[in-house]
Order: structure tokens, then C-alpha cells, then sequence
């Protein structure tokens, strides 16, 4: 499993891009992203959603999860970012920068 | 815990919900922090409950409780739920802690340009209390108004610093607040780019007033001491030169236009507001600049002015500069100085 998060927005709108490869963590920290993805449940996040007039200075994520094949993307305004995935984005970012 | 028990003093309001008639009391009668705790706790709980018929008490109650800023600084302690524990609360003295220092005495100096030069009462005109919270989430790299109170990121150390550090975030934050109560400008296109020029512009107000620096003496920079020494940039934005602010090999360029041809259309970042915001910006410091003196006194008061009473949510940047050309004639006379100013300024990049 790849996950890749681009972080745009927020005060700075300073463009962030991490990847994390699930085949090059150590098997502990593997399950742990698998857990932490299907916590997420980014499934219920559109990919393109209608745009809206956003809240002030607040990031914009957008997940894409590449599993076996599959690939997913979500597109989700961090004002209604759920924690679970408030949980995700901060542990890639966290493992990401070492 | 005897401060929750008997729900006279403690700061978590969801613990302990006095019945709004008891708060208003507390409102009208009690100390000044009593007053803020109070006023914050009949906010959050109507908040919780989602009722609306509370808030005509709770306009009535913060036009009770003017008598000066009531600034409490909360500490999320790397957490995520607002807005934490109380760090520091009206009157009281500095803490250990330089990013609720930082955030108290931001807040009063944003609370002051407001008053004490535009007659404003805090961020509604009402003297809502001003709410902050410090060390949100783990290397958070961002600061925000929630709608209701200023939230700061302590920055993931290679890249920003702690967001508190520079006291135009903190004004830019909190105009947030003031745009929210007045023109309400929609955060999206033009009028989001207008939102966070405005919000650029009075940051910028709050620094140059708190150093005492005339328009030519300023910077117009803004975020200036938030990157790491890591990064190639002297700061996030440049009101005076958009889109030289930073270059570096880790995070880019700065993207921001300086004039209208080079008007960036993109779906990102709401519409560009962060990047559009440079035309605006320069709008600004070419008024204040042609003007003189302090960029507070008259540029300010034509944007602050133009902020409360003439713009709509969806008002575009042409129609920005077409009232703030009408404000600066009504307030400082067809022919002045200011006027031509403001028409020059919005001229030279484009607008008009």
C-alpha cells in the first residue's frame, strides 16, 4: 500500500506533498498504516467535491491510497476533516519527515 | 476540582453549564475575568446545543461587559479539542510559555489598533471576549480563526516556526473575525482574495503600529521570522513586491501576482485567495506610501471603513477599489490627497 498526501491552503498556502510506502516501513508500522487508512474511511470523501466557499486559512488535503492495484483519492476540506483522518494525515506527514 | 463542583470559577464549559440566567448575573456583576469566563461559557453552551434563541442574551450581554479587552489564551497542549486549558487570562502576568505570551500580547495589540484608532469594540463591536489557542495538534503548520476564537500551530520546526511569533499573523487571524462580523466576504475568487487582503492589510496595521513604523519605515512583509533558517525567504507574502517573498528549492516560489495581468486563475486554494491577495495588498501599500505618515491613520481608515459599512460578500475587486475611492472622497474630501491616492493605488495594478 502507497499513500500520498498533498497538502495545499492554509495560512502560508505552502504546498506539501509526502509519500509513504507501506513496503518499506517495518511490519509494525505497516499494520499500523493499513489501520490507520481504514479508519479514515476515505471512501465517503469525494475525489472532486463541488467547491464551496471555504473557511479562512484552513488546509485542503488530497489522499490518494494505491492498494493492490486499486487507487483511490479524496479530496477533503481539513474544516471537515474527520479525527480519523486528522489522525492519518498527521502520522504520514510525522513518518514521512522521519 | 472544587471550582467544577460547585460551577462558580472553572473554565470547562462543558463540565459545568450554568443556566444562562445565573451567567448573566456572573455578567453583570461579577470581576472582569468572572465576566470573560461567563461570557465564553453562555457562548460555547449555546454553541453545544445548537439554540439560537440564546444569542440575543449573549449580544446583550457582551454589549454589558465592554469595559476593555478580555483576551484568555488557551493551551491545547498539542492536542486537537477547544480550546483547552487556560493559560493566561486578562491582567494576569506573562507565563513561562512564549507562545501564550505571544498569542496574549498579539491579541492586545490587534484589540488596540481597533480601538483605539478605528473606535472599534473588540472583533463583533460588541467586546467579545478574544479567545486563543496555542499548541494545537503536533507540528501544526498553520494558524486559523475558527469562527469563534484564533487556534495557532506550534509549525513542524523544519520548515515554519511556531505561528505566534509574528504579530501580524495574529492581527491577520483575528480580522478574520472582524471581516466575519462586517462585510462577510464570501472565502472564495475575488472576494476570498479581498478577505485575505484585508486580513494581510490590518496584520500589517498591527505591526507597523506596535513598532511604531511609518509606511516607509515598514517592511509590508508578511509572516516575516516564521520559516526555519532551513528555508530561502525572508517571508510569506510581500504587500510591496508580491511574489518575492520566498524562493526555495524545498517548498517553491512565491506565487503572488502584482498587478491584475498577471491574475492567477486556479481552482486551488479556494480560488487563489492566498495568491490574488497580492494585488490587493499592493493596492494598499501604494495608498499608504503615496499618502505618508502613518499607513494606520487615513490609508487604514478608508480600508476599515470600507470593510464595516460598504462590502458584500460577493464584492470583487473592482468593486473594492470603486468604494474605497468613495469612502477616502467622504471622509477626506473629493480633491484630497487620500483620494487620489486610493484612485492611483488601485490604478497601478490594474484594477481601475
Amino acid at each position: 500500500m502507497r499513500v500520498k498526501l498533498e497538502r495545499s491552503g492554509g495560512f502560508a498556502n505552502v504546498h506539501r506533498s509526502v509519500t509513504v510506502d507501506a513496503a518499506t516501513l517495518a511490519p509494525s508500522r505497516a499494520a499500523e498504516l493499513h489501520r490507520l487508512v481504514a479508519a479514515a474511511d476515505l471512501g465517503k470523501f469525494p475525489e472532486n467535491p463541488t467547491p464551496l466557499a471555504g473557511r479562512p486559512d484552513r488546509f485542503t488535503y488530497q489522499l490518494t491510497v494505491e492498494d493492490g492495484g486499486a487507487s483511490h483519492t479524496a479530496t477533503v476540506s481539513e474544516d471537515v476533516a474527520t479525527e480519523d483522518l486528522q489522525r492519518l494525515v498527521d502520522w504520514l506527514q510525522a513518518t514521512a519527515e522521519g | 476540582m472544587a471550582q467544577r463542583t460547585h460551577c462558580t470559577a472553572g473554565f470547562d464549559p462543558i463540565a459545568c453549564i450554568l443556566p444562562p440566567h445565573i451567567l448573566r448575573a456572573i455578567i453583570e456583576r461579577g470581576t472582569p475575568q468572572q465576566r470573560a469566563w461567563a461570557l465564553q461559557t453562555l457562548a460555547v453552551s449555546e454553541r453545544i446545543r445548537g439554540r439560537r434563541e440564546l444569542l440575543g442574551d449573549i449580544a446583550t450581554a457582551s454589549a454589558i461587559a465592554s469595559a476593555g479587552e478580555q483576551r484568555t489564551v488557551y493551551d491545547v497542549k498539542k492536542g486537537s479539542r477547544l480550546p483547552g486549558t487556560p493559560a493566561r487570562s486578562e491582567g494576569n502576568p506573562p507565563t513561562k510559555d512564549a507562545a501564550v505570551n505571544e498569542a496574549y500580547d498579539g491579541a492586545g495589540a490587534t484589540y488596540d489598533l481597533y480601538h483605539d484608532v478605528y473606535g472599534r469594540n473588540s472583533i463583533d463591536d460588541r467586546g467579545m471576549p478574544l479567545v486563543s489557542s496555542v499548541h494545537y495538534r503536533v507540528g501544526y503548520d498553520n494558524a486559523f480563526w475558527d469562527g469563534s476564537q484564533m487556534v495557532y500551530g506550534d509549525g513542524d520546526g523544519k520548515i515554519f516556526q511556531r505561528f505566534t511569533k509574528a504579530v501580524d499573523v495574529i492581527g491577520h487571524e483575528l480580522t478574520h473575525g472582524v471581516t466575519q462580523y462586517e462585510a462577510g466576504l464570501e472565502y472564495a475568487d475575488q472576494a476570498g482574495a479581498l478577505n485575505e487582503s484585508f486580513s494581510d492589510v490590518f496584520g500589517s496595521l498591527v505591526k507597523q503600529r506596535s513598532l511604531g513604523q511609518t509606511a516607509k519605515q515598514a517592511d509590508w512583509l508578511i509572516g516575516a521570522g516564521l520559516f526555519t533558517a532551513a528555508v530561502n525567504g525572508k517571508a510569506l507574502r510581500s504587500m510591496a513586491a508580491p511574489g518575492t517573498a520566498y524562493d526555495d528549492p524545498l517548498i517553491g516560489k512565491d506565487p503572488q501576482p502584482a498587478d491584475m495581468t498577471h491574475y492567477v486563475q486556479t481552482a486551488d486554494d479556494n480560488g487563489g485567495v492566498h495568491i490574488n491577495s497580492g494585488i490587493p495588498n499592493r493596492a494598499f501599500y501604494l495608498t499608504a506610501m503615496a499618502i505618508g505618515g502613518n499607513a494606520w491613520e487615513k490609508a487604514g481608515k478608508v480600508w476599515y471603513v470600507t470593510l464595516r459599512d460598504r462590502l458584500r460578500p460577493k464584492s470583487d475587486f473592482k468593486g473594492a477599489a470603486t468604494l474605497t475611492v468613495a469612502v477616502a472622497k467622504e471622509l477626506f474630501g473629493a480633491r484630497s490627497t487620500v483620494a487620489r491616492a486610493v484612485s492611483d493605488g488601485w490604478a497601478k495594478v490594474g484594477v481601475l
